[in-house]
């Protein structure tokens, strides 16, 4: 095909697919100027969550066999020892994409809260089971089920959904929790429950103290956009030694070059629940657009990272085993990424790389590709 | 090189006729542009939407000269941060991509074409056929836009194309 042939079925097909988003474009511009003239205009929001339609299919169609097995397994053992088996199993099995929460409650971790609660208004039945928390970050543990309200769409999204989750200390503070990565859910259709692994701020300062925490509303995801079912899930507990742990931070400062950029490794930060790599470099800078306009393009480093990156039916965001990217070796073994952490956002122009907990802190390098290998030592 | 102010548009609630016009002229240049970068249907959907209403809010002060060169520079850099914001989801180019589409090109030639335009060329190579064969840009504005050395464009543009005539044989 010559060069004119295939411009001209390229521009045809660009002019097919353009959007018609006209009248979409005008009600969204005459809502915004009615609020800036000071006219209250409620429109629905009709954006779609797009990643989490696009990959509710995959992320909800974890479908229970090997759960459903591991509750049936489990059935006839005492009832309390039967639960929590039974949740320990949900939450460090492969239906769980965070393999830093599952070496940590492999390892133990963990403070269990084990309360129910009933939701009437949804008619929901709420299991926290457990907390864990460090410096930068809080998991919360629970599984909610129904009889009688479908769950296959709903989720606690306090990444970008409707839900919140509110701190409530001793004295009448209440503070919202940010989300710290995209948490981890799992869906048993057959039992018609959902698996939550919260993943939000640290609370960690609060150690010792009655706390309360509320989840704020269900996120319902729709065709065309996300709704919400409203609901108040309370949760109150001393927080005890048992949750907590500690991160270790090493600073590096050390550079490489890597795709015709140069970047420095700034600092570590080793938990229990993840290795976190503090990188800035030639491509992590904030730019700046005429229009004033803040962004950071995707650098090469994170390119790399995300190469090995895979989107898996069952299993949500895992490692492509034939794919490069950029790994950690401690004592010896491969560290995995901790891609549901991927949006986890650095200071200003920096850059971070989160990874599973890793063996050996001071024996621990950064694999990017093939060929770089640096020693994240002082 | 497009000379339009946008000077006397009407920023009442009803949208002026020239935006509208606007719209229509460059709606095309602006979606490819994002549909370059990020290969996500709805994503570029998006794109296409946010840089039309900072385009509105930005003539609410300012006139802009090249509004064509503004718009692709402004669409570029609000893809670029969308990328950046939604990695989990623009990682990777599949098949699905047709499913989400609209409105599907009738042709399977255009089908084919797109295919292999967003399958065969990186990021740089899309955005650089974007700007000159779909925008009509010269190589030296999209040097501007992209930042890089023309002859850089130069060389890019004929191995994108060299790459698109293979792919098609």
């Amino acid at each position: 095909m010559e060069k004119d042939q295939f411009i001209k079925h390229l521009n045809n097909a660009m002019e097919n697919q353009v959007p018609d988003v006209w009248d979409e474009l005008t009600r969204k511009i005459q809502h915004m100027e009615g609020e800036r003239n000071g006219k209250v205009v409620h429109l629905k929001d009709k954006r779609i969550p797009r990643t989490k339609k696009r990959n509710r299919s995959k992320r909800l169609s974890l479908a229970a066999a090997a759960c459903l097995l591991a509750i049936s397994a489990f059935s006839y053992t005492p009832v309390l020892a039967s639960i929590k088996e039974v949740y320990d199993k949900i939450f460090s099995s492969n239906h769980i994409d965070d393999t830093g929460l599952k070496t940590a409650l492999s390892s133990g971790q963990g403070q269990a809260v084990n309360q129910t609660f009933y939701d009437k208004a949804n008619d929901i039945n709420v299991h926290f089971e457990s907390i864990l928390t460090d410096e930068k970050e809080t998991k919360l543990l629970l599984t909610f089920q129904s009889k009688t309200t479908d769950l296959k769409n709903y989720n606690i999204d306090i990444f970008e959904g409707e839900s919140s989750i509110n701190l409530i200390t001793g004295d009448v503070q209440r503070k919202k929790l940010k989300s710290v990565g995209w948490g981890s859910r799992y869906y048993d259709r057959k039992e018609n429950k959902v698996a939550k692994a919260l993943s939000f701020d640290s609370i960690k300062e609060y150690k010792g103290q009655n706390i309360r925490l509320e989840i704020k509303d269900i996120t319902i995801y729709e065709e065309d956009g996300f709704g919400k079912a409203e609901a108040l899930w309370p949760l109150e507990f001393m927080l005890d030694q048992s949750a907590v742990s500690t991160r270790e931070t090493a600073e590096i400062n050390q550079s490489f070059s890597y795709g015709k950029q140069t970047y420095t490794i700034k600092k570590v930060e080793f938990s229990s629940m993840e290795t976190r790599v503090v990188v800035t470099g030639s491509d992590t800078k904030l730019l700046k657009d005429e229009n004033g306009m803040e962004y950071r393009i995707m650098s090469k480093l994170e390119q790399q990272f995300l190469h090995a990156r895979k989107i898996d039916k069952v299993y949500g965001y895992i490692v492509d085993p034939k794919k490069s990217g950029v790994f950690l070796k401690s004592a010896g073994e491969k560290v995995e990424p901790i891609f549901s952490k991927g949006e986890v956002a650095g200071e200003r122009d920096e850059y971070l790389m989160i990874f599973a907990p890793v063996k050996d802190c001071r024996n621990t390098i950064l694999e990017v590709g093939a060929n770089i290998k640096i020693p994240l030592t002082k | 090189m497009e000379q339009r102010s946008l000077d006397g548009l009407d920023h009442s609630n009803e949208l002026g006729p020239e935006f509208r016009q606007l719209f229509m002229d460059h709606k095309k240049s602006v979606f490819a542009m994002a549909l370059s970068i990020l290969r996500d249907y709805e994503l570029a959907e998006d794109v296409l939407q946010e840089v039309y209403i900072k385009l509105f809010k930005h003539m609410r002060h300012h006139d802009i000269s090249n509004v064509k060169g503004w718009l692709m520079s402004v669409a570029r850099n609000t893809a670029l941060d969308l990328y950046r914001k939604k990695k989990r989801e623009v990682t990777g180019f599949d098949n699905d991509y047709f499913e989400r589409v609209q409105d599907l090109p009738k042709d399977p030639a255009d089908k084919l074409v797109l295919l292999k335009y967003l399958e065969l060329l990186n990021a740089e190579e899309r955005q650089i056929i974007t700007l000159k064969d779909i925008t009509g840009m010269k190589h030296r504005e999209i040097a501007k836009i992209l930042e890089i050395p023309l002859g850089t464009v130069m060389w890019k543009y004929s191995r994108a194309l060299k790459k698109l005539r293979k792919g098609l044989e």
